[in-house]
């Protein structure tokens, strides 16, 4: 009797022991389950706090819509001189210097390149710049904040017998720049660079390549679902075997690298279309790229049509065309858009492929048939050289992101709106 | 009048027919033109690719082919031309090595966090929790790779610098490296693992999770031991499409990686280069049809076959541990078939002898 409690006894501190042991285990390989999963949230988090943490304070309005490239203009007065007298009223900041005959504050800065330059920090609304004009246009100029200024060349007067003549320039700081122009009243000649480093020509380049390849890949894609979504099924068994090798070959596709169609694409459409790489063999390569893309999201939503609804359009009397037309491709298009909407999210972030096709050189006056670098590529070539200009990547970044996030939220909407069928069973 | 009529709607059908016979030899032509695609690019990189072992280029002065043996073995992508030969010296050996390095590495991070993950998505996590990190893991999916590469220069890159001469004492490291690409590769083919193994996760048979628990398993046990297990083949086709995304990359790599000229990388944070980062370094230097440029289609040729080989071993591991069709796995495979042939010509060799002693007899 004591003998079997006391073997009882053991057998649950046993069991107690190992369950202890066991719950153990369970905690450590459930507690990695949470920490993997967190690392790749950690992850993503990263990327985003980080892409708009630097990106943030380049980003603006100039931004988006500036050339890439500097431009020069040259400013000069015309005859009629009106020389600044007036005194303005303004409280510089923190090494922001102000010519109060003027009203112009000038602000030391660096550009793209590094290399120290003046900017103009403050026009005020009455400013003396009336008389000034382009001088290659002829058109009035008006100073606007954020103007760099190269050099100015000032007379104390408008007489050139007296006046003292004063030669400013960007070397020389935004100190000496505001004494020459607080001396000075009288302007005769400026350079002014235009800021430069905008993305319009990327922008506009990377809306050609869409263009370009969805007018191409969306008919083509949609033929294709078609037919291996309506018709392989009713041919024949042994035409059925086409149709699945088709299917086959449509899917390798997709397991080709992008960096292998960039190079074949280079060399096929260059052939076809100037010697050059240009924006049209670079929207034709990816079009062939988002080929199984957009077929395999067509050929799903058709596939959720209901059978009845082309049965009944048949047994109507309507003919197979008809029902393609009318029943089966209208049914199905919240997943061809859901298909180009892919596509799309492709095109925008696609680099490899293109740095072959279209070139890398950041164009600002796009023409489709002249190489220049979609958004992605622009942050591929300010990325890949010397100056690694992370700041204006990751702005860039931030517009490709936000473009996704509307792309993917957009895809959720239809994806519901495909749904409707299979919830109303 | 009637008979008119009937006529009518007789011609009417025959046409309708007719014209969905074209439609649909519409539809099938431009099926064939999409499935044509792949076919073009095989050929083109084939052709291209065993044109520069064949034609004869002129570059530098210098008139001869590419050596077959040092593009197989060579340890610097350009090395010249080799007078005694008369062939140019472009080597590509090393960039396979570092290529399946950098992706082994990559493999070892990638491969445990998403089995984890989804494993976490699919069975462990609450139901919010599971569609925040799903969602957050489709937005990854999402990320384009030029924006990995400048998160891997602005984050991984230093974080790695500050590591290499913090933590190993090695002052020369720059951060740009083998171990930086293998994060931000690992990064890039988990959403895909992730996405594909959570489907196969979430359609294990539930009966057989009852069962597991009915036996006294606690949760984790059966969510370890039960759904991972039926769930392999799922996992492992996850791995598969990662690992072949991974091996096609390009352009994060050649930001991240470096690009030294020549030789092995064996040190994790030494710079490294590999097949599709040297494909797309100094590109805008070479030529269309230079030897440089098409040297390139060669190399493609090497990175298609190291993708259709790795994946060939995979799928072979994949039918090797999945729990239905099981296969002993290619190797083994082999080594039976060309055992069991030896036996046979072995018996048939000694039937031979034996036959021809009798007949000396």
């Amino acid at each position: 009797m004591n003998s079997s409690a006391n073997s009882l006894n053991k057998q649950i501190a046993d069991f107690n022991h190992s369950n202890k042991k066991r719950r153990i285990r369970d905690f450590f390989s459930a507690g990695s389950t949470y920490l993997f999963s967190s690392f790749s949230l950690i992850a993503l988090i990263a990327i985003i706090v980080f892409i708009f943490s630097k990106g943030y304070s380049t980003l603006s309005w100039d931004f988006l819509t500036s050339d890439y490239r500097s431009e020069i203009v040259n400013v000069e007065t015309n005859s009629e001189v009106t020389v600044a007298t007036n005194t303005f009223e303004y409280t510089p900041g923190d090494n922001e210097y102000f010519a109060s005959n003027w009203g112009i504050s000038f602000v030391d800065s660096k550009n793209t390149e590094g290399n120290s330059i003046v900017l103009v920090k403050y026009v005020d609304s009455k400013a003396n710049t009336d008389s000034w004009i382009n001088s290659s246009s002829q058109d009035p100029f008006t100073l606007k904040e954020g103007d760099n200024i190269t050099s100015a060349q000032l007379w104390t007067s408008n007489d050139p017998d007296t006046s003292r003549v004063i030669v400013v320039s960007s070397s020389s700081g935004a100190e000496k720049m505001c004494k020459g122009f607080a001396e000075c009243s009288y302007l005769k000649t400026m350079t002014i660079t235009s800021k430069g480093g905008g993305i319009r020509g990327s922008l506009i380049s990377t809306l050609y390549l869409i263009l370009i390849t969805m007018s191409i890949a969306l008919p083509l894609g949609i033929g294709g679902a078609v037919f291996l979504g309506v018709y392989a099924d009713t041919l024949p068994t042994r035409f059925k075997k086409i149709a699945n090798i088709l299917r086959s070959l449509i899917d390798m596709i997709s397991g080709i690298p992008s960096i292998i169609f960039g190079l074949v694409g280079g060399v096929v459409f260059l052939t076809l279309f100037g010697q050059k790489g240009n924006l049209i063999t670079g929207g034709l390569t990816l079009a062939c790229m988002i080929l199984p893309i957009i077929i395999k999201s067509t050929e799903e939503a058709i596939r959720t049509i209901p059978k009845n609804m082309p049965l009944a359009s048949l047994a109507l009397g309507a003919s197979q065309t008809q029902t393609t037309f009318k029943i089966i491709i209208p049914n199905a298009l919240p997943g061809i858009l859901t298909s180009a909407l892919l596509g799309i999210g492709r095109v925008i972030g696609e680099s490899a492929a293109l740095i072959y096709t279209s070139g890398t050189a950041i164009q600002d006056y796009i023409i489709p048939t002249q190489g220049s670098a979609s958004l992605a590529v622009h942050i591929w070539s300010l990325m890949s050289g010397d100056n690694q200009n992370i700041e204006a990547s990751c702005a860039i970044s931030i517009v490709i992101l936000f473009v996704i996030l509307f792309l993917s939220l957009l895809i959720k909407l239809l994806s519901m709106k495909i749904n409707r069928y299979q919830k109303g069973k | 009048m009637q008979e008119i009529k009937e006529e009518k709607n007789i011609k009417k059908a025959e046409q309708k027919s007719n014209i969905d016979k074209t439609v649909k030899l519409f539809f099938l032509l431009l099926t064939s033109v999409c499935a044509a695609v792949i076919i073009v690019v095989m050929a083109f990189i084939i052709y291209k690719g065993v044109m520069p072992f064949i034609k004869s280029y002129t570059e530098n002065g210098n008139t001869g082919t590419a050596s077959l043996s040092y593009f197989l073995t060579g340890l610097r992508f350009q090395n010249g031309f080799d007078s005694t030969t008369g062939q140019f010296l472009y080597g590509v050996g090393f960039l396979v090595v570092n290529t399946l390095f950098l992706n082994l590495l990559a493999a070892i991070i990638s491969v445990p966090t998403s089995i984890l993950t989804s494993l976490f998505i699919a069975r462990i996590a609450p139901s919010f929790l599971a569609k925040i990190i799903q969602s957050g893991i489709d937005l990854l999916a999402a990320i384009p790779s030029v924006i990995y590469g400048v998160f891997g220069i602005g984050v991984i890159v230093p974080m790695v610098k500050s590591i290499a001469r913090n933590v190993f004492q090695i002052s020369s490291a720059s951060g740009i490296s083998l171990l930086s690409g293998a994060i931000i590769l690992a990064l890039m083919s988990i959403p895909t693992m992730i996405s594909v193994s959570v489907t196969s996760l979430k359609s294990v048979n539930e009966e057989m999770v009852k069962g597991s628990l009915a036996l006294g398993a606690s949760k984790t046990q059966t969510n370890f031991k039960i759904c991972l297990r039926s769930a392999k083949s799922g996992i492992f086709a996850g791995i598969i499409l990662g690992i072949g995304r991974a091996l096609g990359e390009a352009t994060a790599i050649s930001m991240v990686c470096g690009s030294p000229t020549y030789g092995i990388t064996t040190n994790i944070f030494n710079p490294t280069v590999t097949l599709t980062s040297q494909m797309l370094l100094a590109l805008g230097e070479a030529v269309t049809d230079s030897l440089n440029y098409d040297i390139r289609f060669s190399a493609g040729i090497v990175l298609m076959l190291i993708i259709l080989i790795s994946n060939l071993i995979l799928n072979d591991v994949k039918d090797h541990v999945s729990a239905i069709n099981k296969k002993p796995l290619m190797i083994t495979r082999f080594v039976l078939y060309t055992s069991n042939l030896f036996k046979k010509l072995s018996q048939k060799f000694k039937g031979l002898k034996d036959s021809s002693n009798e007949l000396i007899r």
